[in-house]
């Protein structure tokens, strides 16, 4: 492997890895919190509508990455809203987003293109670095910032408090709720940096491809760490980017080079699994004044 | 409690908000485009697309193009269902079979099953299949020569090539897309057997990501064409193309227009006139099943008018002589990899 390819390697890794370590440091927030989201993958298809959509009708794909953290944010109220303040369990209120935004993204590609599988393409990109999207980059800063939020600052041991013990939060005068809108928010926030690496060019029905749940996967395998998590997510990328690479040089059927990843996230998983906790108030519902 | 129904309406609120959305995108799911032409029992023909639906400006849209150019010459009336998942294809198919449709195309070789399933069991129908075999007489399955046309593209890719390396980026792994690499290997080895042909499988066609990366792969690895088969996936080949400035060949459907200075050709599948072919047998009453082939021959592959734009005069001359000895039959290009094997490039 020569240098310049070394660095191919490298970049594009990142290029790969980002849509998954912005959805999975966005959920580390959520789960801290005590709401388990399994929307990320609903929400990042409605965002990665969004960013095309206002790319192209704002002419500027910043207004366009702009909007599409607005609507990764609505969404994700919307989770809040069912999971918070009604109490609805967690996984049923994901499970019908995920239908929603599904239908939502397809609903306003035929009002807005008239084609209902995808859009046209999109002139306006984000500005290139190294031969990948520089928006890629930015992860490396905001998984330190989110580690500094979540660790070393009131509002992240607020959030962690809520996740562990409501209660006790409770006790104390904490806004159990409005951190936990907070966290949820968050992490639809941060599915719309994952359209922006994602595939800002052009929105394609399914074209997420169930990367959301692979970040909520890389958010448990990192132990609901935020540099955890963005290392579990490289893990996933850059095994995926070894295949891309390397498919055309290796002689066997590319079924099962395609299968290397997810072969090696199991295996790790495996591995990993007894050293894992979740949060422990993760997925249930606080009510107010009750024992 | 008062707050548990209130949970229990919002969900639901929110699940028939879900539907109708799905409902409302789909809206045109059993869209019939004839006039409220008074004439009597006009023939209804129809198609189930698969999951790309309408609009995908690929497949479907070209299937569809054939039966508004039959309404158009021999007045049937087209109508289309679009199929949102795998599961609704036999409910699809056999609730136009219920309404008696005259014809009943399947498109895709995802589809073929259901077809046959539903071709049993309404053995007095006549139906279509758009890259997919089922046999049965009363199913007509349309093939095409992918390796024709593929081989044509890889004779172009092999010429133009500055580096020596061109490459190709499929969707899955299917007998169709292998029948493409088959075909466009071969056609490199024939114009240039010195050119090394990088080959790589995406493994889906809906993730223009993937494509994307496969291709920025395969250019790094000094590819400078790529021949992209990947549907959907086949979109960020193409804005890969873009971004390095390469070039990459298109399929299906001229796609130049997606990126106009980096699209060197398309090798175009003319599902149009292949549809309207089988449209037209039902039409003269004389629909018989089988094997349709449609090759450079039959004008149902055909290379991209567009080609000429970047392709100068002597490479399309020499692609044209191979194309008219492919139609006459001096040299067949391999339709399976196993076929290529054994393929030694004829001498010119």
């Amino acid at each position: 492997m020569g240098q310049s390819m070394f660095i191919f390697f490298l970049v594009k890794g990142l290029e790969i890895s980002a849509p998954i370590a912005f959805a999975a440091l966005g959920a580390v927030f959520s789960e801290r919190s005590g709401v388990v989201n399994i929307a990320l993958e609903g929400i990042m298809i409605v965002t990665s509508f969004t960013i095309v959509w206002a790319s192209i009708a704002l002419q500027s794909v910043w207004l366009g990455l702009f909007f599409a953290v607005i609507a990764g944010s609505f969404i994700a109220l919307i989770h809040a809203v069912v999971t918070v303040t009604f109490k609805v369990d967690q996984i049923v209120s994901g499970v019908a987003l995920n239908i929603f935004a599904f239908g939502l993204a397809r609903f306003l590609s035929q009002k807005v293109f008239g084609q209902e599988t995808q859009t046209p393409t999109n002139p306006y990109l984000f500005p290139q670095l190294l031969g990948v999207n520089s928006v890629a980059f930015w992860l490396i800063p905001i998984a330190i910032l989110a580690w500094f939020v979540l660790y070393r600052t009131v509002f992240g041991l607020r959030l962690r408090t809520v996740g562990e013990n409501p209660e006790a939060a409770d006790t104390l005068g904490l806004n159990v709720y409005g951190l936990r809108y907070t966290g949820v928010i968050i992490s639809g926030a941060m599915c719309g940096m994952s359209a922006a690496t994602l595939f800002p060019s052009q929105w394609i029905s399914g074209m997420t491809a169930g990367r959301g749940y692979i970040a909520l996967a890389a958010m448990i395998f990192g132990r609901w760490d935020p540099i955890g998590a963005v290392l579990a997510s490289l893990l996933f990328g850059y095994a995926d980017t070894f295949r891309i690479m390397f498919e055309t040089k290796i002689p066997i059927p590319s079924q099962f080079v395609q299968m290397f990843p997810y072969i090696l996230a199991v295996v790790v998983l495996a591995g990993m699994v007894g050293k894992a906790r979740a949060p422990a108030a993760d997925g249930k519902p606080y009510i107010k004044g009750e024992d | 409690m008062r707050e548990k129904r209130v949970v229990v309406f919002f969900v639901s609120l929110l699940l028939i908000l879900a539907s109708g959305f799905m409902l409302f995108a789909g809206g045109k799911q059993e869209k019939t485009t004839g006039t409220s032409a008074p004439k009597e029992k006009k023939m209804v023909m129809a198609m189930v697309t698969n999951q790309s639906g309408l609009g995908d400006q690929a497949f479907n849209d070209a299937t569809w193009a054939g039966f508004k150019l039959a309404e158009k010459k021999l007045g049937i009336t087209p109508k289309v269902m679009e199929a949102r998942e795998q599961a609704q294809y036999v409910p699809y198919l056999s609730t136009l079979a219920e309404q008696k449709a005259d014809l009943i195309v399947g498109v895709g070789f995802m589809i073929q099953d259901a077809v046959k399933e539903v071709a049993e069991m309404y053995p007095d129908l006549h139906f279509g299949i758009v890259d997919g075999t089922v046999k049965l007489p009363n199913v007509a399955s349309l093939h095409f020569r992918e390796d024709q046309g593929a081989f044509l593209m890889g004779a172009i890719a092999a010429k133009m090539t500055k580096s020596g390396i061109v490459g190709f980026v499929g969707g899955m792994s299917t007998p169709i897309t292998n029948r493409f690499e088959a075909g466009y290997r071969a056609g490199v080895m024939t114009a240039n057997p010195k050119v090394k042909v990088l080959v790589s499988y995406a493994g889906t066609f809906a993730d223009p990501a993937k494509g994307e990366e496969m291709a920025m792969a395969e250019y790094n690895q000094g590819a400078d064409i790529v021949f992209q088969v990947a549907g959907q996936t086949g979109m960020g080949v193409i804005n890969a193309a873009k971004k390095v400035n390469k070039w990459a060949i298109g399929v299906d459907r001229d796609q130049n227009y997606l990126a106009p200075d980096n699209v060197l050709s398309s090798m175009v599948k003319r599902l149009d006139i292949a549809v309207f072919n089988a449209i037209k047998m039902v039409v003269d009453g004389k629909f018989k099943g089988g094997i349709y082939s449609y090759g450079l021959k039959e004008g149902g592959i055909e290379i991209a008018p567009t080609t000429s734009k970047h392709v100068p005069k002597e490479v399309l001359d020499y692609v044209n002589m191979l194309k008219d000895k492919i139609i006459a039959g001096e040299i067949t290009p391999p339709a399976t990899l196993k076929e290529l094997e054994s393929y030694k490039p004829p001498k010119i």
